[in-house]
């Protein structure tokens, strides 16, 4: 009978939570949808009202006026190769780093990280410089090497610390059957720190998509732009289209999403279905 | 693991990648801010100033706030943010019906860019129109009608801090990842000795993410010490300078061509940040690594 | 895995192959103009009519193409990174407060030479205008666009509290608000975020009627910096409850909901009071001069206003790409072309235009007003000549609204800026 009464406790405790969680999260992307289907005016009226008319050429004329469409596949191609480059790197980097004693060792992971500290927003002038300077200006390759570049410290250390928790016997074992060192990497370690992996390659691409600032600083090409000057078309100097700009938002998210639950899914799946042992 | 001789050159391709970028795109660029720090540059001409920078940054009261700002949100994060994420993360381990579309579902917020989330809470906080004094009205608070959230020196800060909190679902997705690498093996030993799944929660899966938990803080910690687009979007600092966190403080500076100061603002942030770090570090050292 | 490598290759592929055949194709000249005036300005549709015709007219020789901007600050940001460490663009426009430094860079293509090979410029800008904005014996920009910003009110909400006419002096200002309020509209629009656009307005207009058109030169010590914040401090009695944190979307927005009764902007506004205001707003709207204050050294029907944007280029190395942009820089600037910009934007132009009868009503009343006008005095952020200073009004603002300091302890804070 205790028993039963705690269980009774904790679970509704535990809805609760999750429940009230759930809402505060989810409720101000309702109010995107339901503010991107309103006019202009009748969002600075009253944002909370229902509109008149469901305005769903709010969508059409910011897929147009924007040219949406070819920015979203910009956006796919820059984040997915900056992410992939990103998790190659700091992941090598990782297990180096992990997994072996070397001289430095302490320092380099130590300064990889303090790279986190770092205000990207003040370095604005180096950062055109260099890109300036390598010729990548208005370049994907240049917004993808800037990404994977600042991306570096943070994925490093998850990376990092999923390598670490790893237990070492696993490795040993196959040290003794003679893997060299790329061949651990490859077969033994990528595969069992595959949740690491995809937690940090989740945050890379966000950053990547969401990033704003050195996307339009970097470019000045349609060709190049990203998803995120689509949403700034709507707002100028003096006059923000508030209710153009929301549905360009709500269509950016699309994919943030699918690619979210791409990732967690597929491998956090498999990886309980055959759960590590000992 | 001890190097074998042979594996040395294995070992410097692994890490001459990320090197090399973070020898471009961090040690150059700091380097860089370093040596501006210590001059009156504004983008076409510099005169070297010594110290002033430095000086006139630690004597300005905003600085001083922007600083105590950051500490203040470094702080909420790591005893509240990071432990409701892990709250949360514990409670959908039990894997009950739908825990995969909660996770999804929390996880959302992250997902869209910093500018929109902004303006969908600066719009709430509205207050002539906003969605949060409505509801505090129609609950029954009546003296909040009209209230002007962000607008006020003493909730400001609070009301900053408070929207933050739909980011619980970054740091709740990192630990339940790592949960998934717990064996069964000890929950059904658990079981046999009848635990409830409170006891579960709290001696057998805690404890085992325990490095996870610690790392999120860290993270969490200095993501806030590092914030920008929220406060810039949402209040610029302001009203008087009471919600100024170093980032916008930096980004002003840059904007009104004082780069030498916002350099040195740059450099002491980075300094503060490593201390922080390595405090932190050294405070939980015993429990990262197992 | 193969696939991400497979994918990742095929891109940098194609990338890399782009690149190559886009530099080989042209053998015309190209000039890349990084425009402001794009996505939701008002001055879009007709930018971009010019441009296509220039490019029509210049067909094999000439093409100009058009980056958009669409984030004012950092465009700014990027001018200014360009003015350290790159080359500036061919062709662009360059805010007041930013033009100092772009001399000083000594990146911008110097006018001067082409002024004088034919007579276009010389008759297109009012007397001396190009001469006083030489600099150092340059002329690096050429004054473009220029704004004014009178009191723009609904004229319909002021007659339902009583009152006909616009207050010419502050103790009838206020008194009408009084009855504004009674009446259970908000009399104005105010704002705080980012530069505090509307209320720095208001504030320039009051410092003007105070101080005089040349304040500025005075200091922060004149009394007159005082007196307008005291005014600043009744303004914010009278406003709507979000005005401390308002952006200009928060503050237009109420006065194109017919909230608040009383507003200031420029005529680049006009096309919004019909596109974005309720029904009929238009008709209901009325331009008048700010209030003076009395005993002080202003003048009634004072302006306020300045530079909006000039044009600028960047040094080219290639004569004939130089002789390319200043041929583009003066079909922006025949008097046809303003007069059709001016038309469709409802934007004021420093270039002489022949501007057509049915311009919109409210544009006529402020060119009119300005014309009369005993002067046009700079507004804050402008004449104060000082980024730091200006960009810490805001803060002073609403501190001083939230009453965390006196006037004269706002003036402190600006004068603690630098």
């Amino acid at each position: 009978m205790q028993r039963d009464l705690s269980i009774n406790f904790y679970s509704i405790f535990k809805w609760v939570i999750i429940i009230s969680f759930v809402f505060y999260a989810v409720f101000p992307f309702l109010w995107l949808v339901l503010a991107s289907l309103k006019t202009n005016a009748e969002l600075l009226d009253d944002p909370f009202a229902l509109p008149a008319v469901f305005q769903f050429k709010n969508y059409t004329d910011a897929m147009e006026a924007a040219g949406l469409g070819q920015l979203i596949i910009n956006s796919l191609v820059i984040s997915t190769s900056a992410t992939f480059l990103n998790i190659l790197f700091s992941s090598m980097c990782a297990f180096a780093i992990a997994r072996h004693t070397f001289w430095g060792k302490n320092v380099l992971f130590l300064m990889i990280t303090a790279g986190i500290l770092v205000p990207l927003n003040a370095l604005i002038i180096p950062y055109f410089a260099i890109i300036n300077f390598l010729n990548l200006y208005d370049t994907r390759l240049g917004l993808i090497l800037v990404y994977c570049a600042v991306g570096l410290p943070v994925s490093t250390f998850i990376l990092t610390e999923f390598f670490k928790s790893i237990p070492k016997e696993i490795e040993e074992a196959s040290f003794l059957d003679g893997c060299n060192f790329a061949a651990r990497y490859f077969k033994i370690m990528l595969p069992l720190a595959l949740p690491g992996l995809a937690t940090a390659g989740t945050f890379q691409f966000i950053l990547c998509w969401n990033e704003f600032i050195y996307a339009m600083l970097l470019t000045s090409s349609t060709d190049i732009r990203t998803i995120q000057f689509g949403i700034s078309y709507f707002t100028n100097q003096f006059f923000s289209d508030y209710v153009g700009m929301f549905a360009a938002v709500v269509i950016s998210i699309l994919p943030s999403i699918t690619v979210f639950i791409l990732f967690q899914e597929r491998v956090i799946n498999g990886l309980t279905a055959g759960s590590i042992k000992g | 693991m001890k190097l074998r001789k042979d594996e040395v050159v294995w070992l410097l391709i692994f890490i001459a990648p990320a090197i090399s970028l973070f020898f471009l795109f961090f040690i150059l660029p700091i380097l860089f801010l370093f040596v501006t720090s210590f001059t009156n540059w504004d983008g076409i001409s510099a005169e070297f100033v010594g110290f002033e920078n430095y000086s006139k940054l630690l004597n300005k009261k905003s600085f001083i706030r922007a600083i105590t700002n950051n500490l203040y949100w470094c702080l909420t994060a790591a005893l509240i943010t990071v432990p409701l994420a892990l709250i949360v993360a514990l409670l959908l381990a039990h894997r009950s019906r739908g825990w995969k579309v909660f996770r999804t579902v929390l996880f959302i917020p992250q997902v869209v860019s910093s500018a929109a989330i902004a303006m969908l809470w600066a719009a709430m906080f509205n207050a002539e129109y906003g969605l949060v004094n409505f509801m505090l009205e129609f609950i029954g608070f009546s003296d909040f009608e009209k209230y002007n959230w962000l607008g006020n020196v003493r909730t400001a800060n609070a009301a900053l801090i408070g929207f933050s909190l739909c980011y619980v679902g970054y740091f709740m997705v990192i630990m339940l990842a790592k949960t998934a690498s717990i064996s069964d093996d000890y929950y059904d030993a658990a079981n046999i000795d009848g635990a409830t799944q409170f006891q579960k929660d709290v001696y057998i899966t805690a404890p085992l993410i325990k490095s996870t938990f610690f790392l999120c803080i860290i993270l969490a910690v200095i993501f806030n010490l590092r914030q920008f687009e929220y406060v810039y979007l949402m209040t610029a600092g302001g009203p008087a300078n009471k919600t100024q966190v170093l980032v916008v403080y930096i980004w002003n500076e840059l904007s009104v061509q004082r780069l030498g100061r916002g350099n040195a603002a740059g450099v002491i942030m980075i300094c503060i940040g490593a201390a922080l770090l390595l405090t932190l570090r050294k405070l939980l050292k015993s429990e990262t690594y197992n | 895995m193969i696939k991400s490598i497979l994918k990742f290759f095929s891109v940098a592929f194609i990338s890399i192959s782009l690149t190559i055949i886009s530099t080989v194709a042209s053998a015309e000249i190209t000039i890349n103009w990084p425009s402001i005036w794009v996505g939701k300005d008002s001055k879009t549709t007709v930018i971009r009519e010019l441009v296509d015709e220039f490019n029509a007219a210049n067909a094999g020789a000439i093409k100009v193409v058009i980056e958009e901007q669409t984030d004012y600050d950092i465009y700014a940001q990027k001018l200014t990174a360009q003015m350290s460490t790159g080359d500036l663009p061919d062709v662009f426009t360059v805010g007041a407060d930013l033009l100092d430094i772009m001399h000083r860079s000594g990146k911008a293509m110097d006018l001067a030479p082409h002024v004088n090979s034919d007579s276009h410029w010389n008759n297109v800008y009012p007397e001396n205008t190009l001469q006083s904005n030489m600099m150092g014996g340059q002329l690096t920009n050429l004054p473009y666009e220029l704004f004014v910003t009178p009191v723009t009110y609904n004229k319909k909400l002021l007659k339902a509290a009583g009152y006909d006419e616009f207050p010419d002096n502050y103790d009838d200002f206020f008194k009408m608000c009084e009855a504004v309020t009674a009446t259970g509209k908000v009399c104005t629009s105010q704002m705080t975020a980012k530069n505090a656009w509307t209320s720095m307005l208001w504030f320039s207009q009051a410092l003007a009627s105070a101080g005089g058109p040349d304040i500025y030169e005075k200091g922060l010590d004149d009394p007159a910096f005082v007196k307008a914040f005291e005014v600043m401090e009744k303004m914010y009695k009278y406003t709507t409850s979000d005005a401390i944190g308002a952006d200009a979307g928060v503050s237009g927005g109420h006065f194109l909901n017919e909230r608040t009764a009383v507003f200031m902007n420029g005529p680049w506004f006009i096309a919004r009071y019909t596109s974005d205001g309720i029904p009929g707003l238009h008709e209901n709207i009325g331009v008048a001069p700010a209030p003076m204050l009395s005993g002080g050294e202003g003048a009634p029907g004072g302006y306020i206003g300045g530079k909006q944007s000039s044009l600028a280029a960047g040094k080219q190395s290639d004569p004939a790409k130089e002789e390319a942009i200043v041929k583009f820089l003066k079909w922006l600037t025949t008097p046809e072309n303003v007069a059709r910009l001016s038309y469709s934007s409802g934007a004021m132009f420093i270039v002489k235009a022949d501007l057509p009868n049915d311009m919109d009503r409210l544009f006529q009343e402020m060119n009119a007003q300005k014309g009369n006008a005993p002067y046009v005095a700079p507004i804050f952020i402008n004449g104060i000549g000082s980024l730091p200073i200006a960009s810490e009004f805001p803060q002073a603002l609403s501190a001083l609204a939230l009453g965390e300091v006196t006037p004269e302890g706002a003036v402190e804070m600006l004068k603690d800026a630098e």
